[in-house]
């Protein structure tokens, strides 16, 4: 993984201590509150319901032991504990005191981390592939690129106050794992007929109050124009996206009035005079980038020989989870012998995406015995380990399991994605933790979870969808109707190369009707499933109807004029 | 005017006077929905009345753009003689004033930063320098803060005006103590178009240069 040099680290020294004077001159009441505000976001601290929470810059979500131990150590001293896993791949403490924050970063500073541009109207922190490097689907390694991207989107002069938020994910492989079309920018790099390597970029998706999907700005630039069409991009959005209407600030809603064709021409533009400038990349920066991505010193193993011990384990534990596991968590390697293992952050009696200080000092044991000490997190809210022997498998099994790491639920219907909602987030509407708990106890049978097969079931607690509720396949959002909790439920939503918004079935419910509401989609697509279907399959073949029906029944009708009458 | 503050970290005294638009009068952001080609920021230009009676003072003063335009034949006198300068809405386009103006002839140009949070300043004052050559003196006024001068110098601006009273002359002080905290900038801008890489030579074991 890429490692600091000494610019990297004296500029993360230098906004440790610009920071720490910033807070100084706040707490001094030099700068006011509207001041300090965008200053304290572009650090990653937002001021929420408790305390402040700060959210830490995962790049790409790749990080070692030695961070996780760091992170393990900051959370136990200056936290309750315990760290949460958010959609961007970024790690989130909760409970902050705003006086600790600046020794907090300082701290980060010292092992190559910083929290510099994880909120605030400004290019975020950029995400990526979580398997990015290891896939057998992939055609090129997009983390050079998203280092690349780092380095010149942070502390960019130019666009350091967007009209908003703006966000960069990165893949290059030929399923999108990175959720590519809902973000501003979305990166897929390829290679062409002669091998060379083309960016597709697609701008303008994005969740919220319009949803949007992605459209494609270019097909196929060469890579090394990168930086100066994202420059193009950025001045035309930082210089006609729309700034009296937060709601209507994110590039999507400029995509959507010039139409794509006209963005596309106004870019282009933009680009003509940039284009071969002085930020055109070179082979030279490129593979000096690309060496810290190299493979790490694998052993050589014979694939075949290692399958055949693994079905040799997995038949001698047949009465355990293991199969199982081995199942849902284990996940294939372009390197013969070695497999990617997912860690579940969603257990019972656990939020979803968060896990303990003495959780992270064990799993970063467990990555410098099993896996070269690398650690990914991935947009779902779980944690990856890339690089495992097959032979190892079982023995990391057990040791997880002996963690209650090891629930095998990946990609299905208790892997949900949870934002933390009303129990902490201040813009939430209604809570989305207790409803995933709930879901979690109703679904804990893993029997029934395995026959049921893959389900993306995602909960936001507001309209801000941190939990890309729009395209799962059950999308639950939090709204507030008359000061009290209720909740939308959606269908149909997907991500992927496939990406699609769900649709919203009917009016909202209470939190104690969720899990009863998920039961009857759940018996509806059991009802009508063919053999080897997947919800979404089923769904998109017979549509919502049957859905709805079985959902809002003969009560439908009844509790429509209800509403009415309160409307 | 207050004091300004230099790239190079010096102050000044300015010797100019700058008309704002009244804050009663001033544009004021309203959404146009769909619109052609880009102008879509939903900012009404200052209605024609406002230009029309809005004093200009004597000696060296900085007149909004559109009032320029608007009264060309009674300032080109002064123009001429270098005392009307020139400060530009962040909603107008660059590409309208180099369409109206020769900039060479500019004693000095000033560009409005209307709110803390608006950047649109940032991409007037790297156009004008990078894509139109624009050599003269380039002021950035308005909201301008403290914590983003460096940035602003970084984008091609020369001198930052603080609105009066926001800094005491220490707190100005101490701001440009602060302009050269981080001398290494990843990526290219106006200041030095050049990204890192092609500045220094980067490796794991690299010493600062
Ligand atoms: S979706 Fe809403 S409630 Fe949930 S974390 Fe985001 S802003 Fe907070």
């Amino acid at each position: 993984m890429y490692r600091y040099d000494a610019y990297d680290q004296a500029l993360v020294d230098a906004r440790v201590t610009q920071f720490r004077d910033q807070t100084r001159r706040y707490l001094a009441g030099e700068l006011s509150e509207d001041e300090y505000r965008p200053l304290r976001l572009q650090n990653g601290l937002y001021v929420q319901r408790h305390a402040p929470m700060l959210r830490i810059a995962l790049p790409y979500g790749l990080l070692d032991a030695h961070q996780l131990r760091t992170l393990a150590r900051l959370a136990r001293d200056y936290d309750k504990g315990y760290g949460h896993i958010s959609t961007r791949q970024n790690l989130q403490l909760n409970w902050l005191k705003l006086a600790d924050v600046p020794e907090v970063l300082a701290e980060l500073a010292k092992v190559g981390m910083h929290a510099i541009q994880t909120s605030g109207s400004c290019i975020r922190s950029i995400t990526a592939d979580h398997f990015a490097g290891i896939a057998p689907d992939e055609h090129v390694d997009p983390r050079p690129f998203a280092e690349i991207l780092r380095q010149w989107t942070s502390l960019h002069p130019e666009f350091a106050l967007l009209p908003r938020k703006f966000k960069f994910a990165v893949s290059g492989a030929t399923h999108d794992r990175a959720a590519l079309s809902v973000h501003d920018v979305g990166l897929t790099f390829h290679r062409d007929d002669s091998n060379e390597v083309k960016v597709r970029v697609q701008v303008g998706g994005g969740l919220g109050r319009n949803p949007a999907i992605a459209e494609v700005l270019h097909e196929d630039l060469p890579w090394q124009h990168l930086l100066t069409y994202a420059e193009a991009i950025l001045r035309v959005y930082n210089r006609y996206g729309r700034r009296d209407n937060m709601y209507k600030a994110r590039i999507k809603i400029l995509t959507q009035s010039l139409g794509i064709a006209q963005l596309r021409a106004q870019v282009d533009a933009e680009w003509a005079p940039l284009k071969d400038g002085p930020s055109t990349l070179t082979d030279a920066e490129l593979q000096r980038v690309a060496a810290f991505f190299a493979p790490p010193p694998y052993e050589k193993i014979d694939e075949a020989a290692a399958q055949i011990e693994l079905q040799r384990h997995q038949d001698a534990h047949a009465h355990t989870d293991f199969p199982r596991w081995v199942a849902r968590c284990v996940h294939p390697h372009r390197q013969p012998g070695y497999r990617a293992v997912t860690l579940s952050l969603k257990r019972p009696d656990s939020r979803p995406g968060d896990f303990t200080s003495s959780e992270m000092d064990a799993i970063a044991t467990l990555a410098e015995r099993y896996s070269f000490g690398l650690i990914r997190t991935t947009h779902s809210q779980n944690l990856v380990l890339g690089e495992v022997r097959v032979s190892d498998l079982f023995a990391l099994w057990q040791a997880l399991r002996a963690l209650h790491l090891a629930t095998p639920n990946t990609g299905l219907l208790t892997d949900m994605i949870c934002c933390p909602g009303g129990d902490l987030c201040g813009l939430a509407n209604a809570r989305s933790v207790p409803i995933a708990t709930a879901l979690q106890e109703r679904f804990a049978d893993l029997d029934r979870l395995f026959d049921l097969g893959e389900i993306e079931l995602n909960i936001s607690g507001c309209i801000n969808s941190c939990s890309h509720h729009h395209i799962a396949h059950i999308g639950i959002l939090g709204v507030d109707k008359d000061n009290t909790e209720c909740y939308q439920v959606s269908l149909g939503g997907n991500q992927g190369t496939q990406a699609r918004l769900g649709r919203i079935i009917g009016h909202s419910f209470t939190a104690a009707e969720i899990p009863q509401v998920v039961e009857k989609i759940i018996a509806t697509f059991v009802a009508r499933r063919q053999p080897g279907e997947r919800f979404i399959d089923t769904y998109q073949r017979i549509g919502a109807e049957p859905f709805v029906t079985q959902v809002y029944g003969d009560e439908a009708g009844s509790r429509a004029r209800k509403e009415q009458k309160y409307a | 005017m207050p004091d300004i503050l230099f790239a190079d970290g010096s102050i000044a005294p300015t010797g100019w006077t700058l008309v704002p638009y009244p804050p009663a009068n001033a544009p004021q952001p309203k959404a146009r929905g769909k619109a052609g080609l880009a102008r879509i920021t939903g900012e009404a230009a200052a209605p024609i009345e406002l230009l029309d009676s809005l004093p200009v003072p004597v000696g060296k003063v900085i007149v909004p753009f559109a009032l320029w335009q608007h009264r060309r034949a009674e300032l080109e006198a002064r123009f001429s003689t270098g005392e009307i300068a020139l400060w530009l809405d962040a909603c107008e386009e660059v590409e309208t004033l180099v369409a109206a103006v020769d900039l060479a002839t500019l004693p000095l140009l000033a560009l409005d930063f209307p709110k803390a949070g608006d950047g649109r300043a940032f991409s007037s004052a790297t156009l004008l320098r990078t894509r139109y050559g624009y050599r003269g003196a380039l002021w950035a006024v308005g909201d301008v803060l403290c914590d983003y001068f460096a940035f602003m110098f970084r984008c091609g601006f020369d001198v930052v005006v603080p609105k009066p009273g926001r800094y005491t002359p220490a707190q100005l002080q101490d701001a440009a103590t602060r302009l050269k905290l981080f001398p290494q900038p990843y990526q290219g801008a106006v200041d030095d178009a050049r990204p890192l890489w092609r500045r220094v030579a980067r490796s794991a074991g690299a010493t600062l240069q």
